[in-house]
C-alpha cells in the first residue's frame, strides 16, 4: 500500500516543483520583455507626438529596432483611438507611407490566428484603402473576431459597394455573436446610414433586424424612421418595441399616428406597449393624451409608468389629464400621478 | 482498515483529477480572453449607445462610516448610462441621513413597484439635479431583503448587485457587460474576479495601492481567493456549469431574476441559491441559461480579519451550500439542468459537502492507526505527504495562472509569501476551516428546519420574462 | 508667459500627445501617471491649468477633482477633464464638481489647444 503512496507524493510534489520553475521563468521573462518595451514605446510616443505636433517637420518612420514593430504598432493604435480630425488622418497616412498598414496587410494572411485576429482589429482602427482587397478576402476568415473587424474596417471605408458584403458578413454572425455584429452595424451607420434602413425594409434573421432597429433608433438617424414605421407592423414582438422605442429618439410628429394605434392595441404585450407611450412622450404629440389617459389605468406597472411620464412631457393638457387621474379609485394609479407631479 | 484507506485515497484522487481539469479549462478560459483584444474592445463597449444601461443595487445596513464614499466612487464608474440604487435595510445609525445630506436628496411620492417581495418602503429620496441616484428607505429585513426591493426600483434591464463595502474597479461594468452583449438571449448573470482588500492602501473608498495583508489569516484568505477564481470559477464556467456569482459582485438580468422570484430570505447562502435557482427556472422552461466568468479583476472586498469573524463567515457559506443543496436536490444528476445538475452540483455534494467530513475522518482515523500501530510511520508520514501536497499542487496551478496572465503581484517577495503561505495553508488552516464548516452542518441539521424549507415553489407571470436584454 | 500646466492620463500615448502639442504652444507640462500623483504633484507644483482623464487608476478624475476644489490653494485651479463621448452623466457630473471645460474622447489636440487656451484666458482675469 505505501508504492502508490509514495509513487502519488513524488508525483505531486514534481508537479508543485515544476510549477514553481514555470512561474519564476514567465516572470524573468515577462520582466525583460517589459523593460525592452517600456525603452521602445516611449521613444515611439515621442517620435509620434512630435510628427502630429510639429506639421510637415518629420515623416514618421516605421521602427527598425528588433522586435519594435509590435510596440509601435500598439502606440499607434492607442493613438488613434484617442484622436480625431485631421490629425487623425494625417497619422493613418502616414502610417501608410511608413508601411506600417502594409505590414498589417501581410498579416491578414497569416497562419497564426491570433496575428491575423490582431491585424484586423488595428486595420479596424485605421482604415486604409490600400487594405480593401485583403480585407475582402479576409471575410471568410474561419475566426468569427476577424471577420467582424474586417467587417467594421471595410465599414470604416465609407464605400457603397462595401455594405452588401459587410452586411452579409453580420447576418451570418449575428447568432454567434451579436455584440461584434452590433459594431459592426455601428460603424456602418455612421457613413451609409440609409443602407441599415433600406436592410431593415427586407426581410432577414430576426436578430438582425432587432440590431439595425436599435442602432437605428439610438443613433436617431432620420433616414430610418420610415422603415421603423413599417416594422411595427411585424409579429416580432422585440423588434416591434426597439422600433417604437427608436422612433421616439428620433422625434419625428409624423410617427405619433402608428404609435398611437400602438398603444391602444390591447393584443400588443405591454413592454411593447410601454415603449410606444413612452416615445409618444418624446415626440410631445397631444392626440395622444386620451389614449395614455387610459394607457395609465393599467394594471402592468411599467406601462403604467411611461403612461404617466409621457403625460408630464405633453405640456397643460397632460397636466390636466394627471390631474383628472388623481381622483381615481386606483391606489395605483394614484401613486403614478403623484409620483410623476411631484 | 485497508479499505477505508483505499477509499480515502481514490476519493482524494478523483477530488484532485476533477480539479486539475478544472484548472486546465481554467488556463484555456484565461487564455482565450487575453487573445480578445480587450483594451480597444472595452473602449467601444463604453462608448457604445447600445450598451444595456445597469441600475447598481447597493443595499447597506449601518455603513454610515463608508458609504457617501462608496456612492461617490460608484457615481464615478465609467459606463454610458447606469444608475444607484441606495438601500438603506432600517439602519440604526445615521446612514440614510448622510446620503441625504451629501447629495442634497429630497424625498419623492414613489409607488411601490410589486415586482418582489420586500419588508414596507419608508421613504424614496431623489436628487433634485440629474444625478443618477436613488434611495430607497425601509424597514429592516437582510440583505436578500434589501436586494429583492433594489430590484424592484431598479429602472434598467440590467442590475448590478453589490456589498456596501466593495470597492469596485472604474470599468467594472464595462468588462462585465460583455458576456451580455455577446450572448443577450442566453445570459442571465456574469461576476468577475474579486480580490482581498486588507492591506490595500485605501483612502474614501478606493484602493491606492493593491499589497498583500500583513495578517497572516488574511493572507490565507488571499490563497483562497486566488485558488477559488483562477481555477474553480474559471473552469466552472467554461462549461457553463458556474453556480456561485460573488455576493460582493454580480450583474444580473433583471426580468430573469424578478421572474424567478428574487432572493429568498429564509436563507443564510441567497446568492449561491438564487444562480442555480436561475438555471433550474429556465431549463424548465426549455430556455438557455447560462452564467458567465470574467476572468478579471472587477472589486476589491474585505476579508474578516479576526478568527472569530471568519469562523462565522465559513460557517454561513458552507450552510448556504448545503441549502442550496437541500433545496434544489431534484437537480442532483437530473439531465435537464445539464451541467449543473450532471455535474456542478454532484460536484459541490461530493466535493464541498463531503470533503471536509472525508478530511477530517481521514485523519483522524490515520493518527489512530499510527497510534495503534496498525499502520508503520512511512505509511502514515506518506499519507500527509499527500494530503499536504495535493492541495499544493492545485494551489500553486491557480498561482501560476495568475502569475502568467495578469501578474497582479510582481514583486518577489510577494510571490515568496503567496507560495509560503499557499504551503502553511494545508498545514492547519485549511483543516481548521474544515472544522468550521462541519459546524455549519451541525448548525443546520440543530434547526431542523430544511424540511419546511421546500414550501413553496414559484409560479412568477411568465410576461415579465423577454427574451433578452433589450434597452427598456 | 510660460504657463505650468499639469497632465494628467494613465495613457502614456495621451499624455505624450498632449505634452508635445501644449509644449509646441509654449506652456511647460509636468505629468501624472494617476489620480494620486495628479493630486500630488497639483498641490507641490502649483500649475496654472490642469488637463485630467476622467478614467485614471487610484483616484478617478471626478475625485481628483473633488479634492482640489476642497484644498485653499488649488479651489479656483482651471481644470480641463477629457471624458468618453456621448456621456451625459460625465459632462454633467464634472460640471457640477466645479470642471471649467470638458473635452469629449477622441480629441484634436488642436482643439484641445484652443480650450487650453481659452479655459487660461477665461480664468486668469478672476482674482
Amino acid at each position: 500500500m505505501t508504492d502508490p503512496l509514495a509513487a502519488a507524493v513524488i508525483c505531486f510534489a514534481s508537479a508543485v516543483g515544476l510549477l514553481v520553475v514555470f512561474i519564476v521563468a514567465v516572470r524573468l521573462r515577462a520582466r525583460r520583455r517589459r523593460r525592452r518595451e517600456q525603452a521602445l514605446r516611449q521613444l515611439y510616443e515621442e517620435a509620434v507626438a512630435r510628427f502630429l505636433v510639429l506639421e510637415g517637420e518629420e515623416p514618421l518612420r516605421a521602427p527598425s529596432e528588433h522586435g519594435g514593430a509590435g510596440v509601435f504598432r500598439s502606440v499607434v493604435h492607442d493613438a488613434l483611438l484617442e484622436l480625431a480630425g485631421r490629425e487623425r488622418d494625417r497619422l493613418i497616412q502616414a502610417l501608410e507611407q511608413a508601411g506600417t498598414v502594409g505590414a498589417d496587410i501581410a498579416d491578414l494572411a497569416s497562419r497564426v490566428r491570433s496575428t491575423r485576429r490582431r491585424a484586423a482589429d488595428a486595420l479596424a482602427v485605421y482604415p486604409s484603402e490600400l487594405a480593401r482587397e485583403a480585407l475582402l478576402r479576409c471575410l471568410d476568415d474561419e475566426d468569427i473576431q476577424t471577420r467582424l473587424a474586417c467587417a467594421r474596417a471595410l465599414a470604416g471605408l465609407r464605400a457603397p459597394e462595401l455594405v452588401e458584403p459587410v452586411l452579409a458578413v453580420a447576418e451570418a454572425s449575428v447568432d454567434q455573436s451579436p455584440g461584434g455584429v452590433a459594431e459592426v452595424l455601428l460603424t456602418l451607420a455612421r457613413f451609409e446610414p440609409s443602407a441599415l434602413a433600406e436592410r431593415l425594409g427586407e426581410s432577414g434573421s430576426p436578430a438582425l433586424r432587432r440590431l439595425l432597429a436599435s442602432v437605428i433608433g439610438e443613433l436617431r438617424l432620420a433616414e430610418g424612421s420610415g422603415v421603423l414605421r413599417e416594422v411595427l407592423a411585424s409579429d416580432d414582438e422585440e423588434l416591434v418595441a426597439r422600433a417604437a422605442r427608436g422612433l421616439g429618439q428620433i422625434g419625428d410628429a409624423h410617427d405619433a399616428p402608428r404609435l398611437l394605434a400602438l398603444l391602444e392595441d390591447r393584443l400588443r404585450s405591454p413592454f411593447v406597449r410601454a415603449a410606444a407611450a413612452r416615445s409618444l412622450g418624446l415626440i410631445g404629440d397631444p392626440s395622444a393624451i386620451r389614449a395614455l389617459e387610459w394607457a395609465l389605468r393599467e394594471e402592468d406597472w411599467w406601462l403604467a409608468v411611461r403612461a404617466a411620464r409621457a403625460l408630464a412631457e405633453l405640456g397643460e393638457l397632460g397636466r390636466e389629464a394627471l390631474e383628472r387621474a388623481k381622483l381615481s379609485e386606483h391606489a395605483w394609479v394614484r401613486s403614478h400621478v403623484a409620483a410623476v407631479l411631484a | 482498515m485497508d479499505v477505508f484507506v483505499v477509499f480515502v485515497f481514490a476519493y482524494f484522487l478523483v477530488f484532485t483529477v476533477v480539479h486539475a481539469v478544472l484548472l486546465l479549462l481554467a488556463a484555456i478560459e484565461i487564455n482565450r480572453y487575453s487573445g480578445r483584444l480587450i483594451g480597444s474592445s472595452l473602449r467601444r463597449t463604453v462608448r457604445s449607445p447600445l450598451a444595456p444601461p445597469i441600475s447598481v443595487v447597493v443595499p447597506a445596513y449601518n455603513e454610515a462610516v463608508g458609504i457617501v464614499d462608496s456612492i461617490r466612487a460608484l457615481l464615478a464608474l465609467e459606463y454610458p448610462t447606469f444608475e444607484i440604487v441606495v438601500v438603506n435595510d432600517g439602519s440604526t445609525d445615521d446612514t440614510a441621513a448622510k446620503v441625504i445630506e451629501s447629495f442634497s436628496l429630497h424625498q419623492a411620492p414613489r409607488p411601490t413597484p410589486p415586482f418582489l417581495p420586500y419588508r414596507p418602503v419608508r421613504s424614496v429620496w431623489v436628487p433634485r439635479d440629474r444625478l443618477n441616484l436613488l434611495l430607497v428607505d425601509k424597514e429592516n429585513g437582510g440583505k436578500a431583503d434589501a436586494l429583492n426591493a433594489g430590484i424592484s426600483f431598479a429602472s434598467y434591464p440590467l442590475v448590478c448587485v453589490i456589498d456596501a463595502d466593495s470597492v469596485l474597479e472604474q470599468d467594472a461594468l464595462a468588462k462585465t457587460v460583455v458576456p451580455f452583449l455577446d450572448d443577450p438571449v442566453a445570459t442571465v448573470a456574469s461576476g468577475g474576479i474579486v480580490r482581498v482588500a486588507n492591506g490595500c492602501r485605501i483612502d474614501r473608498g478606493r484602493v491606492l495601492e493593491a499589497r498583500l495583508p500583513r495578517s497572516g489569516l488574511a493572507m490565507f484568505q488571499v490563497v483562497e481567493y486566488l485558488r477559488s477564481f483562477f481555477s474553480a470559477r474559471a473552469g466552472w464556467s467554461a462549461v457553463n456549469g458556474l453556480l456561485i456569482v460573488s455576493g460582493a459582485f454580480g450583474l444580473f438580468r433583471k426580468d430573469a431574476v424578478i421572474a424567478a422570484g428574487g432572493y429568498r430570505t429564509d436563507i443564510v447562502g441567497e446568492d449561491i441559491e438564487l444562480i442555480v435557482r436561475l438555471h433550474r427556472y429556465m431549463r424548465d422552461r426549455g430556455r438557455p441559461c447560462r452564467v458567465v466568468y470574467v476572468p478579471d479583476p472587477v472589486c476589491w472586498t474585505e476579508g474578516p480579519e479576526t478568527l472569530h469573524a471568519l469562523r462565522l463567515q465559513r460557517r454561513r457559506w458552507h450552510r448556504g451550500g448545503l441549502e442550496t443543496l437541500l433545496l434544489h436536490w431534484r437537480m442532483l444528476g437530473n439531465p435537464r439542468y445539464r451541467v449543473v445538475g450532471m455535474l456542478s452540483l454532484p460536484a459541490l455534494l461530493l466535493f464541498e459537502a463531503l470533503g471536509p467530513l472525508v478530511e477530517l475522518v481521514g485523519y483522524c482515523v490515520a493518527i489512530a492507526s499510527r497510534l495503534t500501530g496498525t499502520i508503520d510511520t512511512r505509511f502514515f508520514l506518506l499519507f500527509f505527504a499527500v494530503a499536504l501536497l495535493f492541495g499544493l499542487f492545485l494551489t500553486v496551478g491557480a498561482i501560476a495562472l495568475e502569475d502568467a496572465s495578469f501578474g497582479r503581484h510582481p514583486g518577489w517577495d510577494d510571490l515568496g509569501r503567496i507560495l509560503l503561505f499557499a504551503v502553511l495553508e494545508s498545514l492547519g488552516y485549511r483543516q481548521l476551516v474544515h472544522l468550521w464548516r462541519l459546524e455549519g452542518v451541525w448548525q443546520l441539521i440543530r434547526k431542523g428546519e430544511w424540511g419546511a424549507m421546500e414550501r413553496k415553489g414559484f409560479s412568477r407571470s411568465e410576461a415579465a420574462l423577454q427574451s433578452g436584454v433589450g434597452l427598456r | 508667459m510660460s504657463t505650468r500646466i499639469l497632465v494628467a492620463d494613465d495613457s502614456s500615448t495621451v499624455r505624450r500627445l498632449v505634452a508635445a502639442r501644449l509644449i509646441a504652444d509654449g506652456h511647460e507640462v509636468i505629468e501624472a501617471r494617476d489620480g494620486e500623483e495628479a493630486l500630488e504633484l497639483a498641490l507641490t507644483e502649483r500649475p496654472s491649468l490642469v488637463v485630467l482623464d476622467k478614467v485614471m487608476p487610484k483616484l478617478d478624475g471626478f475625485e481628483v477633482v473633488r479634492r482640489l476644489r476642497e484644498n485653499e490653494t488649488t479651489r479656483d485651479l482651471p481644470i480641463v477633464m477629457l471624458t468618453e463621448r456621448g456621456s451625459e452623466e460625465d459632462v454633467l457630473g464634472g460640471l457640477d464638481l466645479g470642471v471649467d471645460e470638458y473635452m469629449p474622447k477622441s480629441f484634436s489636440p488642436r482643439e484641445l489647444s484652443a480650450r487650453v487656451a481659452r479655459t487660461l484666458s477665461r480664468t486668469s482675469g478672476s482674482p
